[in-house]
């Protein structure tokens, strides 16, 4: 397409890590972005892309790599040769279509990708999930210039789930040999789990620490999905209802990859399964902390109002050595105990605090800076989604708070306008009073004393002008 | 709405298969009607696309192409000469091919050589050849002689019209009928009556020098594009049933609309009375 150029292509660090699994004459189809076709290590690389802009940016950049090649047009065009050891289409197979074609269905491209792989090849697949978190609260829109043709997700070839995927692959005669869910967006997530780490109920600590930092998209939702996703996996739904799914597949064999990437700063994170349990092959095959989440555990006695719960967690936590690490990367083992997950570097405490006092109960802001004596940083440390349920709730306190506040208003302009009426009265009562007789007698007398004092006042100042 | 809704008498080949009274000025349509094959969004190059306003385009692969450029309210219509031929008894006798050289438009200038143009249609052609010329071309004496002085019967369908203007109504009708009479069409560029003719029943060709506009642009992939794409139906030899199942995907044959719901999208109620505009 000579006009067309893709937006938003796949990438991020955490699907740099699959990248890098290539190997042999890798096939890279539709938009991925140059860090991911950078990490692809092969020798031989070809590249489908299906805007002529892209193709010429492609062109341009790889000039000088030897082994690369630019095609540009629709997937259907491709030449049904086996002849790639690795097909890489972790885009998805949604923008491989061009808008000269009717369109090739989900399966159909599935069947193409299939079709190119040598025997023995290595498949990586992107999948938007159409029930993904990012849909139930995604804003309705209205379609983009790139929903020329039917909603990719009309396609009843498509799968419609995790298992589905599966199955969809096992069918093609491929072995799966890694999936993922993918958060917080199905084309540049920040957090791969693999299913193995999502059925273990000792990773719930670590892995809801990973769901919360991979973070919320960058674009506007109905709500912050970081909560719906922990709760979506102690429900064991966060495979069935992740926005996206990747998966390695091949004709048997073993692909080494980790089992949970989330893109961190300063490195990635990496959870491997080995014989010992899971170990952090991104840090020396450290063991993984079991436990629950602090964050989890500071809000669910927040919400209870459990303060002397609150203020233990809080003290252990900010009195502590990692008071700069946030709640979410710290897990509560049964001890009490605090153990840092290592998903970052540590920061300054109030910021780490800031975190907490964003996702606790609005009231309880003050409370908690005084039970651990630290006030925390006013402007949230994550920048909020501009999600629309937080700013209705938060519009909604605001008018609770504005409301409280003029009932003050009214209730102390009524005890005002008392006091005055009382004040009016009293005037009232001093006045008919003067005009009584003991009244009139009275003001007499204090005229009379009132003059007394001036002579006595004046006969005192000039006794002592005759002293000087 | 627009008065290349008018040309080569489009709106008058609609507003008669739609049931409104024939010769008479057709009703303004509500929208931008795709008068020409174009590998774009089916405007003309020189329309500026008003938001708000829907466009008709011939097929559902230019309904994608214009969504994807930013289009909205775009509606397969289909082309008139599709609905023109559902209107028109079949063929008869069929003998010869018409030939439309490539053209140019008002303030145009074809750079090309007609002679050989000339010599290789002669050498090709394997019957009576009828050249059709546009009226620019028609009616500079100079190449028409040159196309008369090869055998050729030479026509000219007529003026598209101009700015609500010296409308054609007859034009579309005048069109067909020569397709109709003749066993193949070709041109020297892939263009509207190639199509109008596969779908008409003609054996297609594409063939000989392309020539060239002055300060030609190559829009949206321009002629190397046309070429790749359609590359079946470029050649002497095309095979027609491969062109007509073209023909009908780029002409919208079989995506047409009935009388009432093209009323419905042009707005023609029965009452419409609002001379073309």
């Amino acid at each position: 397409m000579p006009h067309w150029s893709d937006r938003s292509p796949a990438g991020g660090d955490a699907l740099t890590v699959l990248a890098s699994a290539a190997r042999g004459h890798t096939l890279i189809v539709g938009p991925h972005a140059f860090p991911l076709i950078d990490a692809v290590p092969s020798a031989r690389v070809t590249v489908l892309t299906r805007g002529v802009p892209d193709a010429e940016a492609l062109a341009a950049r790889y000039a000088s790599r030897p082994g690369f090649e630019v095609c540009c047009g629709s997937l259907e065009k491709l030449a049904a040769v086996p002849a790639y050891d690795t097909v890489l289409a972790l885009d998805g197979l949604d923008r491989a279509g061009s808008t000269e074609s009717d369109g090739l269905t989900w399966a159909d491209s599935l069947g193409t990708l299939l079709a190119v792989l040598r025997p023995g090849g290595r498949l990586m697949l992107g999948c938007a999930n159409p029930a993904g978190l990012h849909r139930l609260l995604a804003l309705p829109a209205e379609p983009g210039d790139e929903e020329w043709g039917a909603p990719a997700f009309d396609d009843a070839s498509r799968p419609v789930g995790a298992g589905a995927l599966r199955s969809a692959l096992a069918a093609a005669g491929l072995d799966v040999l890694g999936d993922y869910a993918a958060y917080p967006d199905p084309r540049s997530p920040r957090a791969l789990v693999g299913s193995a780490a999502l059925r273990d109920p000792d990773l719930r600590g670590f892995l809801a620490g990973v769901v919360r930092r991979a973070g919320a998209p960058d674009e506007p939702m109905l709500a912050d999905p970081r909560p719906v996703a922990v709760q979506m996996l102690a429900s064991d739904l966060a495979g069935e209802l992740a926005p996206g799914w990747f998966v390695v597949a091949a004709r048997g064999g073993s692909v080494p990859l980790p089992d949970v990437i989330l893109a961190a700063t300063p490195d990635v994170v990496r959870l491997t399964r080995t014989a010992r349990g899971w170990c952090r092959s991104d840090l020396d095959s450290a063991a993984v902390p079991v436990g629950r989440n602090l964050m989890d555990a500071l809000l669910v006695a927040a919400r209870a109002r459990d303060l002397p719960g609150m203020r233990a967690l809080l003290t252990a936590w900010q009195g502590g050595e990692f008071a700069g690490v946030s709640a979410d990367g710290i897990v509560v083992d049964a001890d009490g105990r605090l153990h840092d997950l290592r998903l970052g570097a540590a920061g300054d405490p109030q910021v780490a605090l800031g975190h907490f006092v964003d996702a606790a109960p609005a009231d309880l802001a003050e409370l908690i800076a005084a039970m651990t004596g630290v006030a925390p940083a006013s402007a949230p440390a994550w920048p909020g989604a501009g999600a629309f349920r937080e700013v209705a709730a938060e519009r909604d306190r605001l008018a609770r708070e504005l409301g409280e506040a003029q009932a003050r208003l009214d209730w102390y302009e009524s005890r005002l306008a008392t006091r005055d009426a009382e004040l009016a009265r009293a005037h009232r009562i001093i006045t008919l009073l003067k005009g009584t007789v003991p009244g009139r007698a009275a003001t007499a007398v204090r005229g009379a004393l009132r003059t007394g004092k001036r002579a006595a006042r004046t006969a005192l100042h000039q006794f002592r002008r005759q002293q000087r | 709405m627009h008065h290349a809704n008018h040309y080569y008498g489009h709106s008058y080949a609609l507003a008669r298969y739609c049931g409104l009274a024939p010769g008479v000025v057709p009703p303004r349509i509500h929208g931008y009607l795709q008068h020409g094959w174009n590998i774009g969004d089916g405007l003309a190059p020189d329309h500026e696309y008003v938001p708000g306003i829907p466009s008709f385009v011939w097929s559902e692969r230019t309904r994608r192409r214009a969504w994807s450029m930013g289009r909205r309210r775009v509606y397969v219509t289909g082309a008139p000469l599709a609905y023109l031929l559902t209107l028109t008894p079949p063929a008869g006798e069929r003998d010869g091919t018409i030939w439309y050289p490539f053209h140019g438009w008002e303030g145009q200038h074809v750079q090309g050589d007609h002679d050989r143009l000339i010599a290789e249609i002669t050498e090709t052609e394997p019957g009576p050849v009828t050249v059709c010329l546009y009226w620019q071309e028609y009616r500079t004496a100079p190449v028409r002689r040159r196309y008369e002085r090869a055998g050729f019967r030479v026509i000219c369908h007529g003026y598209r019209g101009g700015w609500w203007k010296d409308l054609d109504p007859g034009f579309l009708d005048r069109q067909l009928a020569e397709l109709l009479r003749h066993r193949r069409v070709a041109s020297n560029r892939l263009c509207s009556a190639v199509f109008y003719g596969a779908l008409a029943g003609c054996e297609p060709a594409v063939y000989g020098d392309p020539m060239q506009l002055r300060d030609e642009r190559d829009l949206f992939g321009g002629r190397p594009r046309i070429r790749r794409q359609w590359a079946e139906l470029h050649g002497k030899q095309v095979d027609p049933a491969v062109a007509h199942a073209i023909a009908v995907d780029e002409l919208g044959a079989d995506r047409l609309l009935s009388p009432a719901e093209l009323r419905a999208l042009f707005h023609w109620s029965s009452s419409s009375t609002v001379a073309a505009a």
